[in-house]
């Protein structure tokens, strides 16, 4: 956790000059994912939840440029109701896409999103190539609403099991505050809370691993 | 008869053959008066007086008319009336120097140039000269009572001058100013004399004297005007203020069915999420947190901004736009009745005449 502290400071850090040139936008934010995961393969499923931890962040080039970063870690824990005896397991996510602002109200965006799971059994890892679509609108003054669409087009899971297919989705709301006490009027203070969930469906055996994510990020970001 | 029209077809040729060579004749000569200084100018340098006196006094008198311009003018009286002094002929000289300061009082030998036994000539002909020169504003219009009509006067050395308005009889108007002039004096007049004036228009003398040492009249210089009067242009009405510029006053059904629209229709997207990406496997109930924050927020942004609630801020935008408008529309039309009642003075000024004085 501290590590992922860091990291996000740095990033935050890193992306305040930014703010001095007009073309850059940028937001970096600490953020808090409570997590359930079911794995399903045929009769038999994992539930587990946890909490993970980490940074996102994104920076506009001209309007039209973006790239989104964001990075966690936390830990799973079996969840009642799991019919299969499972272990806890550590969780590491993060993801780097890029993509572009063709309107001020969409983005499009591309990249890998990967998460790791740690147990004692070994490492299971997911690598997925996703194309994500997001509309967001203002409902009232700093107060703004987005819902976030993607789809897995590819797949690399180290499980006996071939990629089918995968799809997502989030919405979330955000507030945005100002003269916040010690953090520069320059930066105005982001709230965000969202919800998402994602399916990756395996070719054989009827696996399918859902993730479901309540969100809560607090961070700032340019004018 | 055939001789007769062989001697005027012989004629005729002759006159258009010597057409063009009168011509270059006379554009020669234009030329010349500049080529007569030039080479007063060369001689004069060469130390040769005698001959530079010749070809300066061959610019300046000119056969076709004096072709050279105000400041070639002014050099070549200047460089005579030098090399007249080193001819030993001081009072040519003197006298030189005198016509340079008629022709223009604020012309000065250039102390760099020359040396200072011909500015010490030039001194004594400006002081012993009294003259005034009279710039003013060939056209110029002037509201009567508000606005005055200005002549600048430059003269050649301390002396009286007497400026009066004269009709062409000669009668006397106004006088504007009497008492001494060293250098340059502006004198004003309001134009209200013009009130006598037949049919709105005529003409008056504006007229400089230079009185001499002895106080007898010098130098008259008379710039004629003619006057016309006519009414005062008033001001043009503001134009009404167009819609575009107006905030709306009351609030338009989109900004608040928008608010509620992303809210709640997001809000209702997350809640069916799962249903729609994933099959409806394992939601969990938290995403109604964030659908119920979405649609209460759009709830909000519905009630703030609800059709037809009045904006306040708006309102008073607007009326201090109202007030601003008709505050320049008052102005304007008390403008126009100050302007009703004034008239406008259109000043001519015509070719001056200048009398007496020369050197």
């Amino acid at each position: 956790m501290t590590r992922a502290t860091a990291i996000a400071l740095c990033f935050a850090g890193a992306a305040a000059p930014l703010a001095a040139q007009s073309p850059w936008r940028w937001e970096a934010a600490l953020s808090g994912v409570g997590m359930r995961v079911n794995s399903t393969t045929g009769p038999a499923s994992q539930k587990l939840s946890g909490a993970e931890f980490g940074f996102q962040g994104h920076v506009v080039y001209n309007g039209l440029i973006t790239l989104n970063l964001g990075y966690w870690q936390g830990q799973l824990t079996p969840a009642s109701g799991s019919t299969a005896t499972i272990a806890q397991r550590d969780v590491v996510e993060g993801y780097a896409q890029l993509g572009a602002q063709p309107l001020s109200w969409l983005s499009v965006r591309a990249g890998p999103h990967a998460w790791t799971y740690i147990s004692n059994a070994g490492r299971q890892r997911w690598f997925l190539m996703e194309a994500r679509a997001r509309a967001q609108g203002e409902i009232v003054p700093d107060v703004q609403s987005y819902i976030e669409l993607w789809h897995v087009f590819s797949a690399n899971v180290n499980v006996p099991q071939g990629f089918q297919s995968g799809a997502g989705g989030e919405g979330g709301i955000s507030l945005r505050l100002r003269d916040v006490p010690v953090i520069p009027e320059r930066f105005p203070v982001r709230i965000r809370a969202a919800y998402g969930i994602e399916r990756v469906r395996m070719n054989a055996a009827g696996r399918t691993e859902v993730m479901d994510r309540l969100s809560l990020s607090i961070g700032i970001e340019s004018h | 008869m055939s001789r007769a029209r062989t001697a005027a077809a012989a004629l005729l040729a002759l006159g258009i053959a010597a057409a063009p060579a009168l011509a270059q004749d006379s554009s020669a000569q234009g030329a010349a008066a500049g080529a007569a200084l030039n080479s007063g100018l060369r001689h004069y340098q060469s130390l040769e007086y005698d001959s530079a006196t010749i070809y300066l006094r061959r610019a300046l008198a000119g056969v076709a008319g004096d072709t050279l311009s105000d400041s070639g003018k002014g050099r070549a009286l200047t460089y005579l009336a030098a090399a007249e002094l080193f001819r030993g002929r001081r009072d040519s000289a003197f006298a030189t120097f005198r016509r340079l300061v008629v022709y223009n009082p604020r012309a000065r030998p250039d102390p760099l140039v020359f040396p200072p036994e011909v500015t010490t000539i030039y001194d004594f002909a400006r002081e012993a000269t009294k003259v005034v020169r009279v710039e003013a504003p060939r056209d110029t219009s002037i509201r009567l009572g508000a606005d005055r009509f200005r002549a600048r006067l430059f003269a050649s050395s301390f002396h009286q001058v007497i400026v009066t308005l004269e009709r062409e009889d000669g009668f006397t108007v106004k006088t504007l100013y009497a008492g001494p002039i060293s250098d340059t004096l502006n004198v004003f007049w309001t134009g209200e004399d013009t009130i006598f004036l037949a049919n709105d228009s005529g003409r008056l003398v504006f007229s400089v004297t230079s009185l001499t040492n002895a106080g007898r009249q010098g130098r008259v210089v008379r710039l004629p005007l003619d006057l016309v009067l006519g009414p005062q242009d008033t001001l043009p009405t503001p134009p009404p203020l167009p819609d575009s510029l107006f905030l709306p006053e009351r609030e338009p059904a989109g900004k608040g069915l928008g608010a509620l629209g992303r809210g709640a229709g997001i809000g209702l997207a997350v809640a069916l999420l799962p249903g729609l990406v994933a099959g409806g496997n394992a939601p969990s109930g938290s995403r109604y947190v964030v659908a119920s924050s979405l649609s209460i927020a759009g709830l909000i942004g519905f009630l703030k901004h609800r059709p037809g609630r009045t904006l306040p801020d708006n309102i008073a935008a607007n009326q201090s736009l109202r007030e601003g408008w008709q505050a320049q529309v008052q102005t304007t039309m008390q403008e126009n009745v100050i302007r009703a009642q004034q008239k406008r003075l259109d000043i001519h000024i015509g070719p001056p005449e200048v009398i007496g004085g020369g050197p």
